[in-house]
């Protein structure tokens, strides 16, 4: 199925939830913020939340900037 | 001296903000927020990418720093919104820069997008410092939106040109009861120092030290210079005349007469 991760189509082959999709992308759970379909997802939720086709992600993080 | 800055419930010793864009390297930061002695720190939000799995700034901003995300790439109020949301739910804390940019060439911002961006986060409890084009009658509308402080820009962000609009600055600090923060265009401790001897209560820089030769040093500079303008401003500054002259030295008793 496909998934839409910042901005960009993204294929995912098995069924997963949003933890674990974030932890095979790499990313540091403790350093980002995700909007699962518009709506902040706190990380404590993340392990309810099983993927389906169309789902849309942001992920974010701090950067330097003033 | 116990003269401090109150800013929501935070009561800050600097009046030195300091950003963290730019840097050549994450690494010379802490170095550089120490020389500044600075205690509000800017971040950006950015779309994490795992291709290139960044180190965390957080690791390089001493913790007892009040970070203050700002809400960049915001085009318009709603956006700026969602982009606060989002910060805070990074867990650092109720502060928020608002920055609303339409306009690419000066990235000047958008006061009337700001000013319903304030209302909404003030409303949400935020501690809200808006970024703003030096305006009375905005100002004082992100004054009854609910800011923290107002933040009017110097000189176009990134340009270190100094205090262009220096006139309004004056009367914003003259008419408006909220700190007034001077925001992006500050390249010199010079003008840091006039800024804080016409009574902006803090100042913001970031390109000025990052693009410094030596970021480190130069923030020591800034952090020398804002300290030496607040104290002008509290001691009161002598009196301008216009013409002429008048002599520092008694007019009587000279060896000639």
């Amino acid at each position: 199925m496909e998934i839409s991760v910042n901005g960009k189509p993204v294929k995912i082959e098995i069924a997963m939830n949003l933890a674990q999709f974030i932890q095979s992308r790499g990313f540091k759970p403790q350093t980002v913020v995700i909007e699962y379909n518009g709506e902040i997802v706190k990380a404590q939720t993340w392990e309810g939340i099983v993927l389906k086709p169309h789902d849309r992600l942001e992920i974010v993080t701090f950067v330097g900037g003033g | 001296m116990n003269d401090r800055l109150k800013i929501g419930n935070q009561e800050l010793t600097s009046r030195l903000f300091l950003g963290t864009g730019k840097f050549s390297s994450n690494k010379i930061m802490p170095a550089a927020i120490a020389a500044a002695k600075a205690q509000v720190i800017t971040v950006a939000l950015r779309r994490a990418d795992q291709a290139y799995p960044e180190e965390n700034i957080l690791n390089f901003i001493p913790e007892d720093c009040i970070l203050m995300p700002n809400t960049s790439g915001a085009r318009n109020g709603e956006e700026a919104v969602r982009i606060a949301r989002m910060s805070r739910a990074m867990g650092c804390g109720d502060w928020i820069k608002i920055e609303v940019i339409s306009d690419n060439r000066y990235l000047l911002p958008d006061n009337q997008e700001t000013i319903k961006a304030t209302q909404i986060l003030a409303a949400e409890g935020f501690v809200v410092l808006p970024y703003m084009s030096p305006d009375l009658m905005s100002a004082k509308r992100l004054v009854e939106a609910g800011a923290a402080a107002v933040m009017p820009l110097g000189a176009p962000i990134g340009s270190n040109r100094g205090l262009q609009t220096k006139e309004i600055i004056r009367i914003l600090i003259e008419e408006i009861e909220l700190p007034i923060i001077v925001d992006a265009g500050i390249g010199k401790p010079s003008e840091a120092v006039e800024a804080m001897e016409m009574g902006a209560a803090a100042v913001l820089v970031n390109t000025a030290v990052a693009t410094a030769n030596d970021p480190v040093a130069m923030a020591g500079a800034f952090d020398l210079a804002v300290r030496a303008g607040r104290q002008a401003y509290l001691a009161g500054l002598g009196r301008v005349i216009q013409s002429n002259a008048s002599a520092s030295s008694p007019l009587t008793g000279f060896l000639h007469e």
